[in-house]
Parts: C-alpha cells; structure tokens; sequence
C-alpha cells in the first residue's frame, strides 16, 4: 500500500512539476533559435529588442507582447520537440526564427499539423516555398523571411559574371559547399549557370560540416589552376577552411560563409580571413533603407556585438508578425496567416512583401539585399559591391596576382 | 607527379600527428592494460590549456604548448591515481569510467569555452613552396617536432631506469614485481607521458583544424586503428600503422574522394580486427 | 513466470514492477500535457534501448558500446519503408526487427572470439563506421540533416504514447520471460565460466550470438517507433554518446537483471527532463553516478530494493535473492 502511494505521489508531483503556464492577456510569440550558435544568439537578441521597442511603444492595441524561447542545437529533433512546446505548453500564437534548412524542413510538417504560423528567418531551401504552392490549404501557415536559394544563386553568378570576371580574368572556377539541403539546389544551379557565361566549372566539392582536412578539396582546386573559389557554407565553421586555405595560398575565395558574417571572424582566423569576400544580407552598416544603419548601431549599444545576418529578419519578423496582429484584430492562425500574406513593410532588411508560395519578394524596390563585403585592413568587413553602396576597394590574396 | 609529392607531404604531416596520439595509447595499453578511452580527451585538455595560457594569461606559445601538456600530463596521473587504481583490473570499469571521463570532459569545455571552433596561431606563420606543393612552416614543425618527442620517448624508455621498468612492466607484470619495480609509479609515469603527447599533438594540430568540445572524438578513433593495426602493445608498430594510416588517407583523400577519408580507417579497423586481431606486428592477446 | 514467485521478496518484487507498468498506462488519465506526456515517452524509449543492451552485455558481461547503431540502422530503414514504399507502422517494426535481429546475428558472428576491450572497440567501430556512412551517402541519407517527413504513429499525442507504451510493455515482458528461463541462466554461467558450460555440452557461442540477436532486433524496433515518434531520422541517432548513456543507464540501474535497466533508464530519464535546467550537466552527473555506482553499489540501483523493502518491513528474510 505504501509503495502504491509512493507512486501517486511521484506522479502526482511530476504532473505538478510539469503543469500549463497560466495564460494571460499578452499575445505570445515563439522563437526557436540554436541558442549556443552566433546565428542563433543574434536571432534570440533582435526579437528581444524588437520586443521591448514594440512593448515600449505601448503594446498592439494595447496588448503587449511577450516572447517565449526554445532551443534548437541545430538538431531537428529538439526543434520539433521546441516547437512543439511551444505551440502547446506556452500557447504561442506565432513561431519565428530557426537555422538551417533542415531543420526547417524537418517543422514543416508540424506547423501544418498544429496550424500556429511560422516565420522562417535564417533558412534558404527552395523545398519550402514548392510545398506550399503544392499544397497551399496544408502548409499556408509557413513564411521564409529571407533569401531563397534561387536569390541567392542570382546575386552570385552577378557577382562573379559581371564584378570579378573582369577584374581578375576569370576562365576557371571551382565550388565547394557544405553538404547540406539549402545547398543542394544552390549549389546545381550556381554551377549551371555560371556556365552559360562562359566560366568553366572544374570541380563542384561537397563537404560535412564536421570536416577538418580540407587539404585535399584545395589541392585539387589548386591543380586545376582555378581562378575563384566559390565557398557555400553556414553551419560549417568557415574559420577551418580559411586557415587551410591562406596556409596552402589558394586562389581567390568568396560566397556564402557564415562564420565570415561575424566581427570575431578575424581573430578567429588570425586575420588569415584577408581579402575574403562573402555576401552579407539582413543586417550591415549600410544605407539601405532609413532603418538599416539606425538597427545595427542600436544593436551594437545594447549588445556589444554587431547584429548576425538573421537579427535582421528575425527583427524584421516580429514587427510583421505584430502588424498583422493589428492589422487582422486578432491572433486566430488563418486570420493572421491572411494579414501576413498582405505584408508591405519596410524593414532592417529591405522591403518585405510575400510572394503566393510565401517566399520574400526581394529587391522589388530596386534595393539589392545582398551586399559583398570583403575582409581587409584591420580586420574590417567593407562592402565593396554593389558599386552604389561600396566604400572600398576590391583587393587580391597577398600571394595572388592576375594572368 | 605533383599529386605524389602532395600525398607523401600531406600524409606524413597527418601520420605524424596520429604517431603522437597513438604511441601514447598504446603505451598506457601495454604497461598498465588500460585501454583508456578519455585519451581523446587529453589530446582535447591540449589545444583547449594552450588556448588559455596563450589568450588569457599571455605566455608565449612555445611555453605555452609545453605548460599544456605537462599539465595534461599531470590531470593523466591524476585520474589514473584517483579513479583508475582502485580497480585497474576490471577492463569492463575501466571502459566505462574512461568513456564516461571523456563525455564529461566535453560537457565541461562545452559550457566553459561554447560549441563554436576555436583557434591558436601556428608556431611560425607563413608557407613555404616545396617543389611545387605550397605548405605552412607549421606542418613542417609539426613534422621535426614529432621526430624529436618520437626520439625522446625511446632514450626515456631505452637509456633511463624508469625506461626500463616500464619495458619490463609491459613485458611481465608480476616478474617486474618479483624484482623490485615498483609497478605503481611505472604506471603513473606512464599514464603522464602518454597523457603529455596527446596533449602535444592537440596543441599543435589546433591551429590548422579548430578546437571544438567535441574534437577528442576523432583522435580516438584514429589512435584505435593505428593500434589494431599496428599490433596491441607495439611502439613500433603503432608508429609505423600511424604512417601508413595517414598517407592511406591522403591518397583516398586526394585521388578517390575527400569524402572517403574517414571511413577508410574505420573500415580498416574493423577488417583487422576481426580477421588479424594481433595487428601487422603484434602479439596475439585474448 | 508465475513459476519464479516463489518468495514473498520476489512477489513484491513483481507487485512493484507491475504498479509501475499500471501506471504508466494511467498517466494521461491524470494530465494531457504535451510535456509530460512526452518525457514519459522518451523514459520509454530508453527503456527499450537499455534493457535490450542489457538481455546480451549485461547477462554476458561483453561491454557493448554502440548499441546505438540498431536505433540508427532501424531508424533509417524506417524512413526509406515510409517515405518511399508507404507501409504502416505494423509492417515496418517486425520488418525492422528482423533485419536488426540479422544483422546483430553478424556481428555477433564475427566478434565471437573478441573479449573484453576488443569486443567494446569493434561494437564502437561498428556503429561509428554506419554514422560515418550516413553522412558520406548524404544523397540517400540526407547527411548530417537526415531524413525528414516520416509520418506519425498516430494522428494523436496520446495515441502515440500509448503506441511506444505498449511496444515498451510487450519488450520488457518478453525481455523478463526470456532472461528468467533456461537462457538467462546458461548466459549468465557463461559469463561466470564459459568453459564450465561448453563442458556440459551447449553450444556457448549460439548461446552468446542469439541473445545478441534478440538484442539487436529488439533495440531495432525501438529505433523504429523512435524515428516514427520524431517523424525523423539523422546520424545522431547513432552517436556515440547515445550508446554510452544506454550503457550507463543499464549500469546504474544494474546490469544483467533487466528490471535493472529498466529502472535506471526510467530514473535517469525523469530526473533529466523534469530537472530542465540541469540539462546541461547531464553528462556531468550520469559520470558522477556511474562512479558512485561502481564504486558503492556495483549491482545498482536495483540491488537497493531489499534495503528498502526490509525497512518498510515488506520483504523477506535476509538473504534472499531479489529482483
């Protein structure tokens, strides 16, 4: 008998442990960030700033917001895990956030069984925006509030087609990514096209993330006496390859990387970053819209640290999120899936308007949102293309000279 | 040809970082039976003491790399006195508690250092072109520095009277005993020079390949097969499987697929330890 | 079974198990919460996990250190059955368990010879070369990302934790049944003295290989209903570090007894999760115990149930074999 009761009462105290929040007058917005993860922790600080500044400001309709946050590691199953908690434990009313589109992909069908809308804000597969024009009643309650892989795609082959293939005579290319799903496609496609402009793919390379010889992708590269190399990689730590790459002085580097986003990249790498140059979208100190250089100089004050290329969507999602609210009157998923469809708003990262398959319209104002910057000096990230925002230069690796 | 050239160099830097991993684990091994899976772990406790005594108490990085170890060396004797002693012949205890060390240790760097790599500089920046195939000053470091701790370890073993007990300890325990070799200490000293080249090759692989908390994984996997392979309880032939395993690597890095390489040593682990247990020059053990 | 409760030690003993076993089935009853609920499931699914490792290491005293790699192994076969050929959860776990069951048969083949640290070094190496494959074929693997989109047990939450309770309850009384009987003993002897049992004439090695067999099959319909729980499957599935926390649970809630597992896997699980904020010294603290275990309590946790028992006045003379 005693046992018996030594059981109730564990469980009755587990079921206490484990009890429902108490649900107040507040509309509650979810995030789901890897929380040890520089993207991550500057997905978590912008919603909290944008948060306070809304609340500050005196709330939607009175209502303030107020933000619940679960881990993600970069492990779908803990996302779909936080998620989960989110939508049913805290009673969010919308989720935002997450990094790395498998972990994304591995939600969608979660937000579609739990119908809580979702704003992704660092995630690029082009999987997404396909589900949901295919099954549009199913998974309409999935935003991406970022650049897609075709976008992204765009801006590369325009940057190395028209800015670097005069400048350093380029015939030969090579492309190394990390193996991941929101490279797969970028990764084809980049190569495909590069193509039609008369620029020969040598090697297109695919690696873990947890690679830490890069010896032998460079020394191919190298052998096949390629002009640029084109890197793709986010969860990848950039700084691995950059250093393998300055030591063996391979050629010209630059695409997607990351880690290359961060302020702290140069110390990282013992300034062996030099002369790397990686597009930089969602948040930099450039004029692109009046909110642009005002967000990442507030950031900094707050911070201490220079906001990550998801602080901006990620900011940019609550205020979307917070205008549909007021804008539909309510927090009910279709209602605000519909307001969100209607966003026309002006944010840290451009103007954000979303298309039928819920992807963001990009640069329909005649504003690029991916900006080149390059590693020089000491240790500085300068734009240095597109030529209306560049305030340096384009420089070579010290051991690098054009033929 | 430039490939070859490549592959010998590259190899020979990678078999050399693997030597230091793997004698020290095959030396604890042979002395003292322990098959110590926090050996990673040391190799980890490397770069991570080097990156403090370097960033954030500013000694010099020579002084640095040498602090490390020793002090690596020293936590090696620690848990050798503190958790392995009372129950050394329990190989199932041993496993356990070292396997459960190194998770720990992890977790440990993990909440005092974050998951993002880290990274020291090299010892002497810049790079030099070797007949066409450009490498940094440091690989070759890498490479005189190993020659040097390799040839060390054999005057300490062959020239010393602890050298010589441990050879004998490893030979035959009890024997050793009869004679007057105090088998504690030899296990000890043990446990410290092995402890002390991990640490060294993590120190100085750190700045080409990042430290992460979970970067003693590899090593030990590696120092298993170049042990399997070169035959449990053989110097020797740990230092020579170490060679091979890394120029293997590199080939099928560089002519079949990066993306082979580390499946190659795991794949050969597994052959030889089901179909030649005693490695290429080892005695067999059950 | 009934034939085993010969002393009042041992009926009390099923009487625990068995109120616990009740309760589980009665704990949505008392909360629908999603959380709860949950860590409930995840406790179950390391109870398959570890009294499985536990039927072949624990009896046979072969340290098993990548038992994840039937997770991992079912795992995957899970989500290519579901995604590519749609067959339900029913077919899917026999199908799952029997090529678990074969390919533990295999490996079981091979390392017979193997003892001690060979042993653990290869079952490591297995698992660590199928984790490594799976992120090397990343066009069928999906890499380090994995595979999602594998679809639900059920269409409820409650469904699916009766689903992974049931499959959980059936495990555990098989496991109970199977190691209580001839073959328990006979595993048991041969880890006390193989050759005194080869010499009565069984067959030590089919013995040894059989169980680790069955305890391959039946971690592999675990990985199973694991990946159908997380609607995905990736290479962490197969981690070392899982199969090292599968080990130490069984450890700390005593090898070679089942219910030993069984209550470490339970334990370790709810203080885990119900203690969030000490989720990042998790590690840390099954370390801490493991020591504390081998070190005072080499039979674990299980052995404490006579103490115990003994001072509620409950169970029987002193002496008397538990458990």
């Amino acid at each position: 008998m005693k046992k018996l009761l030594a059981m109730m009462l564990i469980l009755g105290l587990a079921v206490m442990a484990a009890g429902p929040a108490s649900a107040a007058d507040t509309i509650r917005i979810g995030l789901l960030a890897p929380l040890s993860h520089q993207v991550g922790e500057g997905e978590v600080n912008a919603a909290k700033m944008a948060v306070k500044r809304i609340n500050d400001a005196g709330g939607i309709d009175g209502k303030k917001l107020e933000l619940f946050i679960e881990d993600t590691e970069i492990k779908p199953e803990k996302a779909i895990n936080g998620y989960k908690k989110l939508v049913m434990v805290d009673k969010v009313q919308a989720v935002m956030g997450a990094f790395s589109s498998g972990v994304v992909l591995s939600l969608m069908d979660h937000v579609a069984r739990y119908k809580v809308p979702f704003i992704s804000t660092a995630s690029s597969s082009n999987t997404f925006g396909e589900k949901v024009a295919k099954d549009y009643a199913r998974y309409k309650y999935f935003f991406r509030l970022m650049l897609n892989e075709t976008d992204q795609v765009n801006g590369m082959v325009e940057f190395v087609d028209s800015f670097l293939k005069p400048k350093l005579n380029i015939k030969k290319v090579a492309v190394m990514a990390e193996d991941a799903k929101w490279t797969k496609l970028m990764g084809a496609q980049f190569v495909e096209q590069i193509k039609t402009k008369g620029i020969e793919v040598t090697d297109y390379i695919r690696f873990p993330f947890k690679e830490t010889d890069f010896a032998p992708i460079l020394s191919r590269v190298k052998n096949a006496k390629v002009q640029f190399l084109l890197e793709i990689s986010a969860i990848a730590d950039g700084a691995v390859y950059i250093n393998q790459w300055h030591d063996m002085q391979g050629p010209p580097i630059g695409g997607c990387d990351t880690s290359a986003g961060s302020e702290d990249f140069w110390d990282k790498t013992n300034g062996k970053c030099m002369s790397e140059t990686v597009f930089m979208y969602g948040a930099y100190d450039v004029a692109l819209t009046p909110k642009t250089k005002p967000f990442w100089a507030d950031y900094i004050k707050i911070y201490g640290k220079e906001p990550k290329y998801a602080s901006g969507f990620t900011y940019d999602a609550v205020y979307v999120v917070a205008n549909a609210v007021k804008a539909a009157g309510t927090t009910k998923a279709d209602a605000l899936v519909a307001a969100i469809e209607k966003t026309d708003y002006v944010g840290v990262s451009g103007r954000i308007q979303f298309k039928k398959n819920h992807n963001t319209i990009c640069g329909s104002d005649g504003r690029p949102m991916m900006i080149w910057h390059q590693w020089q000096g000491k240790g500085q990230r300068l734009p240095v293309y597109p030529e209306k925002y560049a305030t340096a230069k384009f420089i070579l690796p010290a051991w690098w000279s054009v033929k | 040809m430039e490939l070859i050239q490549e592959i010998i160099i590259f190899g020979t830097i990678k078999g050399c970082v693997y030597a230091l991993i793997a004698t020290g684990f095959t030396l604890i091994f042979a002395v003292a039976g322990i098959l110590n899976l926090a050996h990673g772990t040391f190799y980890m406790l490397g770069a991570y003491f080097t990156y403090t005594l370097f960033y954030v108490l500013g000694i010099p990085l020579p002084p640095a790399i040498l602090l490390a170890a020793v002090l690596v060396g020293a936590l090696g004797m620690l848990l050798d006195r503190v958790f392995l002693k009372p129950m050394r012949s329990s190989h199932t205890y041993v496993l356990v508690l070292t396997v459960a060390v190194a998770f720990a240790a992890q977790e440990i760097i993990l909440l005092t250092y974050g998951s993002q790599g880290m990274n020291i500089p090299n010892l002497i920046e810049g790079s030099v072109n070797l007949n066409g195939v450009v490498v940094s000053w440091h690989q070759l470091l890498i490479v005189a520095i190993t020659a040097v701790v390799l040839i060390m370890l054999w005057l300490v073993l062959t020239r010393t009277r602890y050298g010589v007990a441990t050879l004998a300890v490893s030979m035959d325990e009890d024997g050793a005993r009869l004679v007057g070799i105090e088998t504690e200490k030899v296990f000890n000293l043990s446990m410290f020079a092995s402890a002390f080249l991990a640490a060294v090759a993590g120190a100085l692989i750190s700045p080409i390949m990042s430290m992460t908390p979970e970067m003693w994984n590899m090593p030990l996997m590696k120092a298993f097969v170049v042990v399997v392979v070169g035959g449990i309880g053989s110097l020797t032939g740990s230092i020579m499987a170490a060679f091979f395993l890394g120029w293997l690597e590199t080939f099928t890095g560089f002519v079949i697929s990066p993306k082979l390489t580390e499946v190659v040593s795991l794949v050969l682990l597994t052959v030889f330890l089901v179909f030649r247990p005693s490695g290429i020059l080892g005695r067999r053990l059950h | 079974m009934l034939a085993n409760l010969k002393t009042p030690a041992q009926r009390h003993t099923a009487i625990f198990y068995g109120l616990i076993m009740v309760g589980f089935y009665f704990v949505p009853v008392f909360s629908d919460n999603f959380y709860l609920l949950s860590v409930f499931t995840t406790a179950y699914f390391y109870i398959i996990f570890a009294t499985s490792w536990d039927v072949f290491a624990g009896y046979s005293h072969l340290m098993n250190f990548g038992h994840a790699l039937f997770i991992g192994i079912a795992g995957y076969l899970t989500a290519f059955v579901d995604l590519h050929l749609g067959l339900p959860p029913l077919l899917v776990l026999p199908m799952c368990a029997v090529v678990c069951g074969l390919l533990g048969m295999f490996i079981g083949y091979l390392t017979l010879r193997m003892q001690g640290p060979y042993f653990a070094i290869i079952t490591m190496a297995f698992a660590a070369v199928a984790y490594e494959s799976a992120i090397m074929f990343s066009e069928y693997t999906g890499g380090e990302e994995g595979i999602p989109g594998i679809h639900p047990l059920t269409d409820s939450l409650i469904g699916d934790y009766y689903f992974v309770l049931v499959v959980m309850s059936l495990i555990f009384l098989f496991l109970l049944w199977f190691t209580r009987g001839r073959w328990g003993l006979v595993l048991k002897a041969i880890s006390q003295n193989e050759d005194a049992v080869l010499a009565s004439g069984i067959n030590t090695a089919w013995v040894k290989i059989r169980a680790y067999s069955i305890s391959g099959a039946l971690c592999g319909i675990g990985g199973s209903v694991y990946a159908y729980s997380l609607t995905h499957v990736g290479p962490t599935s197969m981690e070392q570090v899982l199969s090292t926390t599968i080990l130490i649970m069984a450890m700390v809630g005593g090898m070679g007894t089942i219910t030993g597992p069984f209550l470490g896997a339970l334990i370790l699980v709810l203080f885990n999760e119900l203690s969030r904020d000490m989720e990042e010294y998790r590690l840390l603290i099954y370390t801490v115990m493991v020591v504390v275990i081998i070190f005072f309590a080499p039979r674990g946790i299980v052995s404490w149930g006579q103490p115990i028992a003994r001072a509620f006045k409950l169970g029987g003379k002193r002496g008397q074999a538990g458990s």
